[in-house]
């Protein structure tokens, strides 16, 4: 067996559209380049920045599958492509299905991680009559299992690894790899996402705060207000560091007066129409997590009274 | 006796799945077929719902060009209920497909492109440690540089619209929100930092002094003086390499154009039209159809126009050998993309290097690396023009609920990008889109026509089957994106039993 000192990662695309890849590579201080040396990971393979040729990857990927060379960490882009009818054909690899590929990485890596939404929940092409049957990893939408089952432990004992996120978001992965390469447990939370990312919520640090706490509301685009009342802003629901951790090191979507659309949840893409807030009795249906509704209810018509005037919105 | 084999290459350094099977004779390729092995269905995803959910789920279908299909599905809106979007909106939107285009150029040039010459196929080669030193993939100094500039600019993005990729900050009717001075003047900042860079690294001189070189002559004196830039190196790699001579298909090319005018939002500065054999001509989006007659659907309808096309898998069908369809413009076979761009609005400098090496791959990279030049001049404009004119409105449209046919032309990094919608009461009805990628990489048509690199594989000589490096320059050239491979499939066929091609 070769012995390596340095990590080694494989990147592995199936059913996505790169935009994960492409968002690490917006990683800043260091660069994600930089980053992967100063952390000594060595890139087995990354389908868009490799330059060994075809025969030396064949050739990689036997030795990987043999157990012949070690693989320390296997990051999948991508839901696990089922159809058509389970075959897995919609998406091949030298002719065979993806899929089956990613079955022989997963048993000999030591630690899997799901990149995005789509390769930990499903994510786009995921749901009933979608024509590529696409699921997660280990979880499809809500439920435990995926595509490795809910058994499915790592060599080293892990199970996969969730940074769900349509992109992720590069923090997502640096954080987690800053632990895996130093060889630290990564505290996993809801639906196997690590803590250190996905504890807050989207809302958290959002600059339109106070406009949601005094109840000033958006009702059309270009507008200075929170979005959570009419355009249906899922941010208080949604949880992933966007607002604590900027979008290439500037802005975030709600910022930017674009309603979060709850991209890191296990169902997404839905609920949708994404632009509008379900109500009930003219009030959001799913309210900030955690809240009694008829106490928020109260405080939020009392809040909207108290509101400043620089607040409010602008001239009629 | 001649000696024939048949092989299947993947490609990596695309995005996406990609294989090239290939019959290569006495070391010459005679026949190739562009196989995209990966299929989204997206299409489907998008119909049903409200139609201003195709501003969240198109940027989805690919990540490197998402602002860019977030145009094309706004701009279908907007021409299906005739809106037009007030000019601070205008240059807002343009720098942020001007950005990502931009970014886009860079990183396939330096991460994509260039990294091949630090293959071993060309460890003999002189220029070999430089270009190591240069471009290696992870640790190049160039390309790492190259790499940080991206980040810049895109931040400008992030700036207008929250994030890249994936965001939704361009609507019908606008813009989400307007950028505050201290931001717009930030993202100047960026911008700016951006051309020096270009300027000192890439091109050798300024902008300015760039625009004013015009012929082969100049250009190629101009790149002696200047021998430390990226473009001199890459001519120098390209005449080893060949590349002048490799990668020809024809003299057929589409451009949508693009960069709108704030104050004339129909019109665009960098214009759009065909040239069909060597003619230029106004584009007429009549002509445009897709032909699926070697694509794995059933062979109803086997010419089909945008809006009623119709996409049932089949993958017994005789001659389908891809998920991709054959777009074809009146009959043609088009090329699209940073070349086509340039030489439909008329580039004097392009026009004369392709005039005298026709469209080898050479000529088609460097149009890509060369695109910023003109780009950058644009977004200097805009981001200008937007801190002139701030505080002006940027979005002036309420949503409502319409039916309606639209369709929204956008050129994206690798071209022609089109999205047609029909949307009943509020809802989509009908999605379909036509990718650059589909354009470039197009299997053959009814007629036998190959798509447009399948034919500049023809003929092309294969020095080592393990390492076809000489295909890879080629394809590459198109900068091939398959993840936009996303046509529908309609699954009353799916108890049908599937005989599979690939790898045949
Ligand atoms: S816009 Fe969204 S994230 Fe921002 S304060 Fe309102 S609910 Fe929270």
């Amino acid at each position: 067996m070769k012995t390596q000192k340095n990590k080694t990662l494989y990147w592995l695309q199936s059913g996505g559209c790169s935009g994960d890849s492409m968002s690490i590579l917006n990683l800043n201080s260091p660069d994600l380049f930089s980053f992967f040396s100063m952390l000594s990971i060595d890139v087995l393979w990354h389908p868009s920045l490799s330059t060994i040729t075809y025969t030396e990857h064949d050739q990689m990927l036997e030795e990987i599958v043999a157990g012949e060379r070690k693989l320390d960490i296997l990051c999948v882009e991508g839901n696990v492509v089922m159809g058509p009818d389970g075959s897995g054909m919609f998406d091949t690899f030298r002719g065979k299905p993806k899929k089956d590929l990613l079955q022989q990485l997963a048993q000999v890596a030591d630690v899997v991680v799901a990149v995005g939404t789509c390769a930990s929940f499903g994510g786009f092409g995921s749901y009933e009559g979608d024509d590529i049957a696409g699921i997660g990893l280990q979880q499809h939408h809500n439920t435990q299992g995926g595509f490795l089952g809910k058994d499915f432990h790592s060599k080293k004992g892990l199970q996969v690894i969730n940074l769900p996120g349509c992109p992720i978001h590069p923090k997502a992965l640096e954080s987690v790899l800053n632990l895996v390469a130093r060889n630290l447990p990564v505290e996993l939370g809801a639906n196997n996402t690590p803590k250190c990312y996905y504890a807050p919520t989207v809302h958290q640090g959002c600059t339109r705060n106070e406009h949601h706490e005094y109840k000033v509301e958006e009702n059309m685009f270009g507008e200075e207000g929170c979005m959570f009342f009419h355009l249906g802003c899922k941010g208080p629901t949604t949880h992933a560091s966007c607002n604590t951790h900027l979008w290439n090191d500037v802005n975030s979507k709600t910022r930017a007066g674009v309603p979060c659309f709850g991209c890191t949840n296990t169902t997404f893409p839905h609920p949708s129409p994404f632009f509008e807030t379900p109500t009930i009795a003219g009030t959001p249906l799913h309210l900030p997590e955690g809240v009694d509704r008829a106490y928020y209810l109260a405080y939020k018509d009392m809040a909207a009274e108290a509101a400043p005037q620089r607040l409010k919105k602008r001239e009629e | 006796m001649a000696k024939k084999i048949t092989l299947n290459v993947p490609l990596n350094r695309v995005e996406g799945d990609l294989d090239i099977n290939v019959t290569i004779e006495d070391g010459v390729i005679v026949e190739a077929k562009s196989i995209g092995t990966l299929y989204r269905g997206f299409e489907n995803i998008l119909q049903g719902r409200v139609a201003l959910d195709s501003l969240v789920v198109t940027p989805r279908i690919c990540g490197i060009c998402s602002v860019t299909h977030l145009c094309a599905a706004v701009d279908a809106l907007e021409n299906a209920q005739n809106i037009t979007p007030p000019a601070q909106a205008v240059r807002l939107r343009n720098l942020s497909l001007l950005s990502e285009t931009i970014q886009s150029d860079i990183r396939q040039f330096f991460l994509m492109f260039m990294g091949d010459f630090t293959n071993e196929f060309y460890q003999d080669a002189p220029f070999y440690q430089e270009a190591t030193h240069h471009y290696e993939p992870f640790k190049g100094a160039s390309s790492k540089e190259a790499l940080k500039k991206t980040t810049e600019i895109l931040k400008v993005v992030a700036i207008i619209g929250g994030q890249w990729p994936h965001t939704s900050h361009i609507v019908p009717g606008g813009i989400s929100t307007l950028p505050s001075l201290l931001e717009l003047t930030v993202a100047q900042n960026h911008i700016e930092e951006i051309i020096s860079w270009y300027e000192q690294n890439v091109l050798g001189c300024s902008l300015e002094a760039f625009s004013k070189i015009e012929s082969v002559e100049s250009f190629m004196y101009h790149l002696e003086e200047n021998a430390e830039t990226d473009i001199a190196r890459f001519t120098r790699y390209a005449e080893y390499a060949q590349l002048f001579k490799i990668g020809k298909t024809s003299q057929n090319f589409l451009s949508y154009g693009t960069v709108h005018n704030p104050l004339n939002p129909s019109e665009r500065l960098i214009k759009a039209g065909v040239i069909i054999e060597g003619k230029f001509e106004e584009l007429d989006v009549s002509k445009i159809y897709e032909d699926i007659s070697h694509s794995w659907y059933k062979q109803v309808n086997v010419k089909q126009k945008p809006f009623d096309g119709v996409t049932q898998p089949d993958m017994k069908s005789e001659d389908g050998y891809t998920w991709a369809k054959a777009p074809r413009y009146a009959k043609k076979v088009m090329q699209t993309g940073p070349l086509a761009q340039a030489l439909v609005n008329g580039d004097k400098l392009l026009t004369s290097l392709n005039d005298k090496y026709g469209d080898c791959a050479y000529v088609r990279e460097l149009a890509r690396i060369l695109r910023p030049a003109i780009h950058l001049k644009y977004a200097r404009q805009d981001i200008q023009g937007a801190i002139e004119s701030f505080g002006d409105m940027s979005y002036n449209q309420a949503v409502e609920e319409f039916s309606g046919e639209g369709v929204g032309l956008v050129e994206a990094a690798r071209g022609a990008l089109g999205h047609w919608v029909r949307v009943k009461h509020g809802k989509i009805e009908n999605y379909q889109i036509i990718t650059p990628t589909a354009w470039n990489g197009s299997p053959q048509d009814l007629e036998g026509n190959r798509g447009a690199w399948e034919n500049a594989l023809i003929g092309l000589e294969c020095r080592d089957i393990k390492n076809p490096m000489e295909m890879g320059h080629v394809v590459r050239s198109f900068d091939p994106c398959l993840v936009c491979t996303v046509h529908a499939i309609d699954m009353q066929d799916s108890k049908q039993k599937y005989k599979f091609k690939i790898g045949l």
